[in-house]
């Protein structure tokens, strides 16, 4: 039996950035909203649900809670994923799993967060500390969750002898992709002497090596490829998970750049690609250090390499390689979970050519990198412009 | 709102503390007392931390709590200057620190008793104790030798 064709038929957005005015279940049902609309589908085409819960408004059966609100009442699958910063790419796979195995026809992915307008900057980071981290051997500590990510930053910069200029190229870049995008919460263009002269927050990372805090919805359709009228669709997909607590890690580098890699390997081998055939990347960028652990994972450069081969400008719009080209979480918004489904929703954007100033020319394959929980959860997926090969005999070996 | 959220929020409102469990209890005893012990597993003989039910090693049930040397070396570390929750507002800058124990087992930890821009990765260090209030003592480290 041939395998179903997928695809990604539809994107929407909500309110991203400061503020949001409202509810995060506004959010989730204004993206989804937006989704459907732009995938030219009704509510009534659903068949499928994943939330992604967002910090504050959370519930064990947050995604039954969104369905209700949205009048979906009987529904062939649903879940939430709950996977940190990674939710949004694991709920795409596994939509894009429950749509090829024929569970449901339509699922629709969502997610959103409050965490500007709920509890306010001065105690975001506590409350998503609580909520993700552990209240007796971490908080009592005092770190961020970006100390956590600070840490393993501290290891890098130790073992491969980094300098904060060099890696300070990442949030310039960002930042410049950002400029390109009229939607972007910080466009304001930056120099490697800003970030390297911006405020301490958690040392060795200071204010512009950090993401953004906002307010936002992100929400994907999924759904079979002939009722798609705009597809991109899925290639590949990976994924790999690890420890819970930082301090049992075996290493901070190697360990944690092997595991990224096993997740990017399984999308990319299943994808039939190599580095080379990857005409832009996401990666997912709580801090700008994960950027760079990524396109390591990914195999664009070796060991230790990344914040050399990032020089020039190499990453940003126009150049060799586009990272996160609308900006990412360091510069477009980091509503939380809706963070890296941005980065899906920009991939998706930039295969269907609509980008505008920003438009990577020719842009067939797009490698997104999902990462969460301190590096340690990991969801790779590998987006093409163009159906994927029918005929795997030269990837299996078959 | 359950008991975790209530904790959550409180955390957020002041200083967060541990609460102790039935398998922790030994561990957060012994801090009072100034002790810092850890499980020893039976089978494999690794110590391990946090407390935990099984080794994570080998699964083996059984396990002793042992006193540590209380001596280990930085393995990374970041000075924090922005405070957590209002109750570390007078503490930052703060250093939290991974520390690597001599008994072969790394924890989460504060440096105290040295400029904060002092510490390095490397740096010998030893347990001493922060009395928080009556009821709650850590375990944070201070330069060694």
């Amino acid at each position: 039996m041939s395998e179903r064709e997928v695809a990604i038929a539809g994107v929407g957005e909500a309110r991203i950035g400061r503020d949001a005015g409202c509810s995060s279940w506004e959010l989730h049902i204004e993206a989804i909203e937006a989704a459907l609309a732009d995938a030219g589908l009704e509510l009534s085409d659903v068949d499928g649900l994943i939330s992604c819960p967002s910090t504050i408004d959370d519930h064990p059966r947050h995604h039954v809670l969104l369905a209700e609100q949205l009048g979906l009442n009987a529904l062939r699958y649903m879940d939430s994923s709950r996977v940190g910063g990674a939710s949004s790419t694991s709920a795409v796979r596994d939509a894009v799993n429950i749509v090829r195995a024929g569970i449901a026809n339509t699922v629709v992915v969502s997610s959103a967060d409050t965490q500007r307008n709920t509890v306010g900057r001065a105690q975001a980071p506590a409350i998503k500390m609580g909520h993700y981290h552990n209240l007796d051997y971490e908080l009592p500590f005092g770190p961020l969750i970006i100390s956590l990510y600070a840490l393993i930053a501290q290891r890098w910069i130790h073992e491969y002898g980094w300098s904060p200029e060099e890696i300070a190229e990442v949030a310039v870049a960002q930042r410049h992709n950002a400029s390109l995008h009229p939607g972007a919460q910080a466009r304001s263009l930056i120099t490697v002497e800003d970030v390297v002269g911006s405020r301490p927050i958690t040392m060795p990372l200071r204010m512009l090596n950090c993401s953004l805090i906002s307010d936002g919805g992100a929400a994907m359709v999924i759904t079979r490829g002939e009722r798609a009228r705009a597809p991109a669709y899925v290639h590949g997909m990976g994924s790999a998970y690890s420890y819970y607590f930082c301090w049992n890690l075996p290493d901070y580098t190697d360990f944690l750049r092997e595991l990224a890699a096993t997740s990017a390997r399984t999308a990319f081998g299943m994808a039939g690609i190599e580095t080379a055939d990857v005409d832009l990347v996401f990666a997912g960028d709580p801090v700008d250090l994960t950027t760079l652990i990524s396109l390591e994972a990914m195999g664009f450069c070796g060991p230790g390499e990344s914040a050399a081969f990032v020089a020039g400008g190499r990453t940003r719009v126009g150049g060799d390689l586009p990272v996160n080209t609308h900006g990412g979480c360091l510069s477009y918004a980091h509503p939380g979970a809706p963070g890296q489904h941005l980065h899906m929703i920009e991939a998706v954007r930039q295969l269907r050519g609509e980008c505008g100033d920003r438009q990577v020319s020719g842009a067939r394959i797009a490698a997104v990198h999902g990462n969460a929980g301190v590096f340690t959860s990991h969801c790779t997926l590998v987006l093409g412009k163009d159906p994927p090969r029918r005929d795997r005999s030269d990837i299996d070996g078959a | 709102m359950g008991l975790d959220d209530i904790r959550v929020f409180a955390a957020a409102a002041d200083r967060p503390l541990p609460t102790p469990d039935e398998v922790s209890e030994p561990f957060w005893s012994a801090a009072r007392e100034h002790q810092l012990v850890l499980q020893r597993c039976a089978r494999c003989n690794r110590v391990r931390y946090y407390p935990t039910v099984r080794c994570p090693h080998c699964h083996g049930a059984d396990a002793a709590w042992e006193p540590m040397s209380g001596a280990g070396t930085v393995y990374s570390y970041s000075v924090v200057h922005r405070a957590l929750a209002p109750g570390f507002s007078e503490r930052v800058p703060l250093v939290v620190v991974i520390v690597d124990l001599d008994e072969g087992v790394r924890m989460m930890s504060n440096v105290v008793g040295c400029d904060p821009d002092a510490v390095t990765i490397g740096m010998p260090v030893r347990v001493t104790w922060e009395d928080v209030d009556d009821a709650h003592t850590l375990p944070v480290f201070e330069p060694r030798g």
